[in-house]
C-alpha cells in the first residue's frame, strides 16, 4: 500500500485536500491523479512529501 | 425519497468530485428493440429486448484549475483511458436505498470545451458505460 496526499481541492476517491490516506491504485490510476494535480505520494520514512 | 429539487448533487469522475463544477445530470440507458415479428392472424408486430447502450451526460461549467475539469476530462479523452463515474443525488447523505448511486466505469469519446463571449462557459460531455457491468444504481456505499 502506498501512502499518498491529497492536494487538489476537487479531493479524490472521497478524501479531502490536506488528508492522506493508503491505496493500492492500479499505474494508471496513480500517473492521472498525480498528473492532474488531485494526489502526491508521500514518503513515510523519511516523514517527507514526494515531490 | 420525496420530490426534490435538484441541488446537493453528487459528481464524480475518476474518483475527482466535480460536483460543484457540474449543474446537470442526465443517464440514458436503452435497450435496442428487435423485431421478430412473424406472421400472425393479427398481424401486430412482436419485439423483443437487445444490447443495451448507456450513458450519462453531464453538463459541466469551463474550469481550468488544479484537479479541476479539464485537468480531469481531458487526460482520459486523450488517452482513451477507462475511468469509474459515480452520481447520487443528495451528497449529503450517504448512499442507501432512498440516496442510490449510479456507478459504472465509462469512456470519453467527445470532449469538447468552449467559450461565448460574456457567457458562462459551459459545455456538456456524454460519458460513455465502457464495460460489460454498464452503468448501474447501487444503495450500498463502495467497501
Amino acid at each position: 500500500m502506498t501512502v499518498y496526499k491529497v492536494t487538489a481541492a476537487t479531493g479524490y476517491r472521497g478524501h479531502k485536500q490536506g488528508e492522506e490516506f493508503k491505496a493500492d491504485l492500479s499505474p494508471e490510476q496513480e500517473r492521472r491523479a498525480i498528473e492532474r494535480g488531485s494526489i502526491k505520494k508521500v514518503n513515510k520514512k523519511e516523514g517527507n512529501d514526494d515531490e | 425519497m420525496s420530490k426534490r429539487v435538484a441541488l446537493l448533487d453528487s459528481v464524480e469522475v475518476d474518483s475527482v468530485d466535480l460536483s460543484n463544477f457540474a449543474r446537470s445530470v442526465r443517464l440514458t440507458s436503452e435497450h435496442s428493440r428487435e423485431d421478430v415479428s412473424g406472421f400472425s392472424d393479427t398481424g401486430a408486430n412482436e419485439y423483443i429486448a437487445g444490447p443495451t447502450d448507456q450513458s450519462v451526460a453531464v453538463e459541466f461549467f469551463g474550469s481550468y484549475g488544479t484537479g479541476e475539469v479539464h485537468a480531469t476530462l481531458y487526460p482520459i479523452h486523450q488517452s482513451r483511458d477507462v475511468v469509474p463515474f459515480a452520481w447520487r443525488p443528495d451528497q449529503t447523505q450517504i448512499v442507501s436505498a432512498t440516496n442510490p448511486e449510479l456507478r459504472g466505469n465509462v469512456q470519453l469519446y467527445t470532449y469538447g470545451p468552449g467559450g461565448t463571449r460574456g457567457d458562462v462557459d459551459t459545455f456538456e460531455v456524454t460519458f460513455n458505460a465502457a464495460d460489460a457491468a454498464g452503468l448501474q444504481f447501487f444503495d450500498t456505499p463502495l467497501p
